[in-house]
């Protein structure tokens, strides 16, 4: 870790954001656990976009991972192969969990993570680090909620009793709560994070974000989220080519692909016209994309497209209303089960002749 | 062009309750990582409903139109405009090699207008013909309970030559694209006897009696269909039209009358649960609807012209079988099986007869 102050916080997810993890089937959770090291797969591209990103300036890398305990030696090895610096590494404590007999905080997300990212916080303040965060996180579970969250309660656009009130309405456990309040006391007012991305490998549309605001940026894979980055302002040309190379080489990506994910990043306002151009006619020609058919033509033809997309308007940030996006976002969890059960149901005679039915 | 990652182009205006059931299509199609897909339509309507799906944006994207979508489904007069601003787009991109094949939903006599003065045929002169699959028995060597159908164009054209090319075509398609190894070919007419019928189907057989690289089965009468004596049935562009039609609506009155039994009485439910197996031989035969579109045959690019009131699953459907066409390197073979079946035409037939 270098002594200078970061400029930036990093704050990931392991599962599903980082790593490719399978933990919808007994054999995926089964595999996590005892997998080495030298076989865990990281997400396409995100190994590469965290190496660039932790590169190019003073930057904190923090994982809160819902991973046991048990694991840490695993991952710490598996970030030690990848050549990914892990300033901070949260991991979940099922075991004790277990003794103590609290079976709702193996499965609950909500005040776990938000416990873990309240106190890390304090730890980076604790190290003189006070920069603003860019959360990444998946759409399995509810990462955009908790990352808004904590954003929010930080910032005291949610005051400690709605605070409260919403950690029992998800089932926290009494002490559990009070830990998280006196977490957040010790923090000051601050506006924390700047950007929460969320991967979308569970495929999840991108409408399920529209109620979080413009902080919320889905995407469909690294490439969109370094392209939304360079959008911002917040990394360079350089760290946009190296995930697109990776992609390219180590993934099986051709050009076409990496100009049709910056399309959809323009046409879905995560990406402006204007770095979308830059990207198209200076950066991503030069590099392997341009051998891999994004060359200098299809750069214009994409940019003839883009210049006529009128992006949606990004909401400002204002306080979210969590109880409704906690209902949301179990009826959308209770949906999703519901159709994945249906994926493999074989039809029978009713389905036929009552075509209608629910 | 065999064995690769084709790109489909889809007229998104047409469909059922349009685009919701097309860009769903594309959506699911779009993960599943086989094909590149390019929706042509009302952008900022198509980028909106994408919005609600899962996909991949490395092989799908939106191309702009131009036009709003229209607010009715069917066949109709705002459609008809939504379609003659997007199909000469999806057919530009066919044309310059931008796509290899394209599936529209838009009302299929405008389809085949545009798709015949856009592309080129496969050889100078050929007609191309509107396929279309209906259902039939199963039959001997091909458990499929389909057979392919055309023309069914509805255009009035009585040639023997386009006929006997249409038997080429149709053979080619079963072959390549069903997997029967060699398909029997059979011509509708009035009756089984060869010398039956106007003249045009008289001369028609002739020709494709003596014609090398079809198994051609004879003349058959319209109820032979159904029964599936012919993997591949030839006929003039209006007598397809009608049958196909025809065939449909009857399926579509037997399943009514089941789903109608189904919901009137008790009893008749019951009744339904014991005759189940009939039922799902019912469901299987009527399925033919959802088959996924009927390819224009005899273009030097592949068009699919899937039914204004697809389905979902009927839309996803001719996506998967445009990108199967694709990928089997349809039109390489179509343009194959013409070059060798050139020399025994009708001419020769009509002369020899």
């Amino acid at each position: 870790m270098s002594a200078a102050a970061a400029e930036v916080v990093y704050r990931w997810d392991l599962d599903k954001t980082y790593l490719q993890t399978d933990f919808h089937s007994v054999g995926g959770l089964v595999r996590a656990a005892v997998e080495r090291p030298e076989h865990k797969r990281p997400v396409p591209g995100m190994r590469a976009l965290m190496t660039a990103l932790s590169r190019r300036r003073a930057a904190r890398i923090v994982f809160v991972s819902g991973s046991p305990t048990q694991l840490r030696g695993r991952i710490e090895a598996m970030f030690e192969l990848h050549g990914v610096r892990c300033d901070r590494l949260v991991l979940k404590d099922f075991a004790g969990a277990i003794r103590r007999g609290r079976l709702r905080s193996i499965k609950a997300q909500i005040p776990y993570k938000l416990r873990a990212h309240l106190e890390t916080r304090r730890w980076l303040r604790e190290q003189g680090d006070v920069a603003a965060e860019i959360c990444f996180g998946d759409d399995a579970e509810v990462d955009a909620l908790i990352y808004c969250l904590y954003a929010d309660v930080v910032a005291r656009r949610v005051d400690a009793s709605r605070l409260r009130a919403l950690l029992d309405h998800v089932g926290a456990y009494p002490d559990e709560r009070d830990a998280i309040l006196a977490a957040l006391a010790a923090l000051p007012r601050e506006e924390v994070v700047r950007r929460v991305f969320i991967h979308l490998d569970s495929r999840s549309p991108p409408s399920r974000y529209d109620g979080y605001g413009g902080r919320v940026v889905p995407t469909f894979n690294a490439f969109q989220i370094v392209a939304s980055l360079y959008s911002d302002g917040l990394c360079g040309p350089t760290e946009v080519r190296v995930v697109a190379d990776d992609l390219i080489t180590a993934w099986r990506v051709d050009g076409p692909g990496i100009a049709g994910s910056l399309e959809d990043a323009v046409r879905r306002g995560i990406v402006s016209s204007e770095a979308a151009e830059r990207l198209a006619r200076e950066v991503l020609p030069m590099g392997l994309a341009g051998r891999a058919g994004f060359d200098a033509a299809a750069a214009e033809r994409l940019l003839r497209r883009v210049g006529s997309m009128r992006p949606p308007s990004v909401a400002a940030d204002v306080a979210l209303p969590y109880e409704r996006l906690v209902e949301d976002e179990r009826a959308f969890a209770a949906a999703r089960k519901m159709a994945r059960q249906a994926a493999g149901r074989v039809p029978g005679l009713r389905d036929f002749l009552e075509p209608d039915a629910p | 062009m065999a064995n690769r990652e084709p790109t489909l182009v889809i007229d998104a205006y047409g469909g059922a309750d349009a685009p919701r059931a097309v860009v769903a299509a594309a959506a699911a199609r779009s993960l599943e990582g086989r094909a590149r897909l390019v929706l042509v339509g009302d952008a900022s309507v198509l980028g909106a409903e994408l919005g609600r799906h899962g996909y991949d944006p490395m092989r799908l994207r939106i191309v702009g139109a131009g036009v709003p979508q229209p607010h009715v489904t069917g066949d109709d007069l705002a459609l008809r405009d939504a379609a003659r601003a997007s199909l000469p787009i999806c057919l530009e991109m066919l044309r310059e090699g931008e796509a290899d094949a394209m599936v529209s939903f838009s009302p299929p006599e405008l389809v085949q207008a545009l798709a015949r003065e856009t592309l080129a045929p496969l050889r100078p002169g050929l007609q191309a013909a509107l396929a279309s699959v209906v259902p039939t028995m199963p039959r001997s060597g091909n458990e499929d309970p389909l057979a392919l159908l055309l023309d069914v164009s509805g255009s009035q054209t009585q040639d023997p030559a386009a006929i006997c090319d249409w038997a080429v075509l149709g053979a080619t398609y079963a072959r390549v694209v069903s997997g029967i190894r060699q398909p029997s070919v059979g011509l509708l007419a009035t009756d089984i006897d060869p010398s039956a019928g106007p003249d045009f189907v008289r001369v028609a057989h002739r020709a494709l009696r003596r014609g090398p690289g079809v198994r051609f089965v004879g003349n058959l009468r319209a109820v032979d269909i159904p029964r599936g004596l012919a993997d591949v049935v030839v006929v003039d562009g209006f007598a397809g039209f009608a049958v196909r039609g025809l065939l449909e609506g009857i399926t579509e009155l037997t399943v009514d009358a089941a789903r109608y039994a189904w919901k009137t009485r008790t009893t008749w439910r019951v009744g339904l649960r014991l005759l189940s197996q009939g039922v799902g031989m019912l469901r299987r035969v009527s399925e033919f609807r959802e088959y996924g579109g009927a390819p224009i045959l005899g273009l030097e690019r592949l068009v699919l012209v899937a039914a204004p009131t697809s389905t979902e699953a009927a839309a996803g459907n001719a996506l998967k079988l445009a990108g199967k066409c694709v990928r089997r390197d349809l039109e390489g073979e179509l343009r194959r099986a013409l070059e060798a079946g050139a020399d025994w035409r009708p001419e020769a037939a009509t002369e020899a007869g």
